[in-house]
């Protein structure tokens, strides 16, 4: 199994610290360092990330991000190698819309489509959106959705009757060539048992080690009580650097600007989410005081420090090149994990710095 | 208010005869949808001066916003007016997507809104509405999409869509123009209300000018005035025997069974529009392909064999360039052509009847892609 390294694309705005505008933690970015997400903009952090060798970029999803089926078809015309791992809500499009959206995008770049399913994890932004289903029957939604698309892949006369659609002599007007392998992030009991049965590569946010595991061997079993093998993948934010104290000197200098009282709304906000997930990343840290920035390294050169302000993937392996390659390949090794989707602040220098400096420190031959 | 000029990106394949794609034998030229081609067709619709492409929704097509997004990045000046349909999607997520589609394209989105006409093809994409409530829901998602793009936070409870604090973080620049088709007294009742640019198929005058008096009224009692336009084909050459003699050979490749299966589908869709296109040669003997020809240089051929537009101008280039000024003065001010092929017919027209007009609209001004502020 070889290791597959991916990086995130900031469709939201890139920046050179945790919180928008340097501390001052408020939303719209700002003059001080923070990049719009404007086209011209993304398509360098994208050609950053094929220069640097990485496999696919993942382009999030969320109501502060670009339509990442847009990015994507735009960004593929400016790339020649690079994959897409779009991320996209099941739940706020038909399975046939979506199926032919992904086919299109696949002539579109070449075949260069790989799909992450967000079932999604907070109610306030569902039903802003209009989704008024409750989380486990999100999750219900999304298998039949799964099943559904891969169903309409196959070619025309496709007839599905099920608990959320329906289609009548569906399907892509000619089977889709290459199909797209799904991503997949849910922690809750719901999200494992859909994984188990829909999904290519299972999602995990980076959380400790033993946390990893404890996981990761619920889900193979689910999967292989199912007859089928699952990949596995984890989210992690890098802060790499020569020397392990320049780069604990960074996470330092990231943690120092962020003032207490954002960290606290922060917490309250997330508190409120409903993603299993969610909750496992603001457990890593317990609320206490923070006299040092190794004080929030819950594993070896693993930080929390990510979490204090931002929902979703909340630590960060931080560490010297070799610390952090060492790492990965521990991950890689002793987990099973085989997919990494990184990212730094900012994007686009980090992914060069790590193609450049990390990756080459890696034993196994990595996939292109 | 000048003549806007704009072209059909042919999405499904192109080719050179009516029905190429049907016909299934070696000699029927077809050129398939990839990507390369369609980048080539854009950029000689650019070229040719054109404002818009028109990228059609269809199970055989490729998706529009997909495409739009891609060709952006081809292309520099060139607007695309994307159809699609609103039932598939939730109009929150539309709204945003049109709004991404601006930062990407530097503000070169218009949205043709289709609402569906033949309920077959809704069911294959999962939506099992009748046509009249299709209608419905159409207009409660673009009172959704409006309203999120004026900025608002809002709750909506409506028959078909309910949202909570709905609102869109950022808005999309400028704005998207709304074209929208649909000929049933429930389409001219939403059109009336919520778009911008009404569209009609290549109708006769007197056909056009009985629903533009009716869609003004309309229009009027809601306090808003329209914009109308106009979809047709075009069979342009530099004399009117040649463009016939082009007609003619249209319209002697398509076998007679193609032409009897033809009917007998077109005949199955609810579409008023269509019912429309189909009046135009129902019941007419056929000895001569001008025996088609519905009014001066407006031709009902294409309908015989294909849904949709079913009318094209043909003509010499003066012709076709005389009888857009005159559809002009009707009240039509954006048309929409398309030829067989499209990549070669679009550079004809840019280049040889385009010139001719005499009330076209100034070209857009180059846009700068990437630029919000364009």
């Amino acid at each position: 199994m070889s290791i597959e390294l991916n990086w995130f694309l900031p469709t939201h705005g890139d920046g050179r610290h945790l919180v928008d505008g340097a501390g001052s933690a408020q939303a719209g970015g700002g003059p001080r360092g923070q990049r719009e997400p404007d086209i011209d903009y993304l398509v360098q952090a994208a050609q950053a990330a094929e220069y640097a060798g990485l496999h696919a970029m993942l382009v999030p999803t969320g109501a502060q991000c670009e339509d990442g089926w847009l990015a994507t078809a735009a960004l593929a015309q400016e790339t020649r190698r690079l994959k897409f791992l779009v991320a996209f809500r099941p739940g706020f499009e038909l399975p046939a819309y979506a199926a032919q959206k992904a086919a299109s995008l696949q002539a579109f770049s070449g075949n260069r489509l790989l799909l992450n399913v967000v079932t999604g994890g907070n109610a306030a932004e569902q039903q802003a959106y209009g989704d008024f289903l409750d989380h486990d029957a999100r999750y219900g939604r999304t298998a039949e959705f799964l099943h559904t698309v891969r169903q309409l892949w196959r070619g025309p006369r496709q007839d599905h009757a099920g608990e959320h659609y329906r289609v009548e002599q569906g399907g892509l007007a000619a089977p889709l060539p290459v199909t797209p392998p799904i991503y997949f992030g849910g922690a809750s009991a719901a999200a494992e048992q859909v994984a188990a049965r829909h999904s290519d590569v299972y999602l995990l946010w980076g959380e400790t080690p033993d946390m990893l595991k404890e996981r990761i061997t619920r889900v193979r079993g689910l999967a292989r009580a199912a007859g089928r093998e699952l990949r596995f993948g984890v989210r992690l934010h890098v802060i790499a650097r020569a020397t392990e104290q320049q780069a604990w000197v960074q996470a330092a200098k990231l943690l120092h600007e962020v003032p207490r009282e954002a960290i606290e709304r922060s917490r309250r906000h997330l508190a409120r989410s409903e993603a299993v997930g969610q909750h496992r990343m603001l457990g890593l840290y317990d609320g206490g005081p923070i006299h040092d920035v190794r004080d929030l390294e819950v594993a070896p050169n693993l930080w929390a420090g990510v979490g204090l302000v931002r929902g979703g993937a909340g630590t960060a392996l931080v560490g010297s090149y070799a610390q952090v390659a060492e790492r990965i390949q521990q991950y890689h090794d002793e987990l099973g994990i085989s997919a990494f989707i990184l990212s730094g602040y900012p994007n686009l220098e980090e992914s060069l710095r790590f193609g450049e400096r990390v990756v080459p420190l890696l034993e196994r031959p990595r996939e292109a | 208010m000048g003549i806007e000029l704009n072209w059909y990106l042919p999405t499904h394949g192109d080719y050179h005869g009516l029905a190429n794609n049907r016909l299934g034998h070696p000699d029927a030229l077809v050129r398939p949808n990839d990507p390369d081609y369609l980048a080539q067709v854009a950029r000689a619709i650019e070229y040719a001066g054109f404002h818009a492409i028109l990228i059609p929704t269809s199970t055989t097509c490729h998706d529009g916003w997909v495409t739009a997004a891609a060709l952006s990045r081809k292309t520099t000046r060139l607007k695309f007016l994307v159809a699609f349909r609103p039932g598939f999607v939730l109009p929150a997520v539309a709204a945003q997507t049109a709004q991404s589609l601006q930062a990407i394209s530097g503000g070169r989105l218009l949205l043709n809104v289709v609402t569906g006409g033949d309920s077959a093809e809704q069911r294959a994409y999962g939506d099992f509405l009748d046509h009249a409530q299709r209608y419905e829901r159409t207009a409660e998602f673009l009172e959704i999409i409006g309203r999120l793009w004026d900025g608002e936070t809002f709750d909506y409870t409506g028959a078909h869509y309910t949202l909570r604090q709905a609102r869109l973080r950022r808005l999309p620049e400028p704005r998207p123009p709304l074209y929208f088709g649909g000929a049933s007294p429930g389409a001219e009742r939403v059109a009336a209300r919520l778009v911008d640019t009404y569209l009609l198929w290549g109708e006769t005058p007197a056909m056009v000018r009985e629903r533009l008096d009716r869609m003004n009224a309309l229009a009027g009692q809601a306090g808003r005035t329209l914009r109308y336009g106009y979809r047709v084909h075009v069979i342009a050459r530099d004399t009117e025997e040649e463009a016939w003699a082009e007609a003619d050979r249209l319209l002697r490749e398509v076998p007679k069974s193609y032409l009897d299966a033809a009917q007998r589908a077109v005949g199955n869709k609810e579409s008023v529009g269509q019912a429309r296109m189909a009046s135009l040669h129902a019941g007419r003997t056929i000895n001569h392909v001008r025996d088609l020809e519905v009014y001066p240089n407006l031709w009902a051929g294409v309908g015989l064999v294909r849904s949709g537009a079913g009318t094209a101008f043909v003509g010499s280039h003066r012709q076709v360039a005389e009888r857009i000024e005159e559809f002009h003065q009707l009240g039509l001010d954006s048309f929409i052509f398309s030829g067989y092929p499209n990549l070669e017919e679009t550079l004809r027209v840019g280049e040889e009847v385009a010139p001719l007009l005499r009330h076209l609209a100034p070209a857009a001004a180059a846009a700068q892609p990437g630029s919000l502020a364009a």
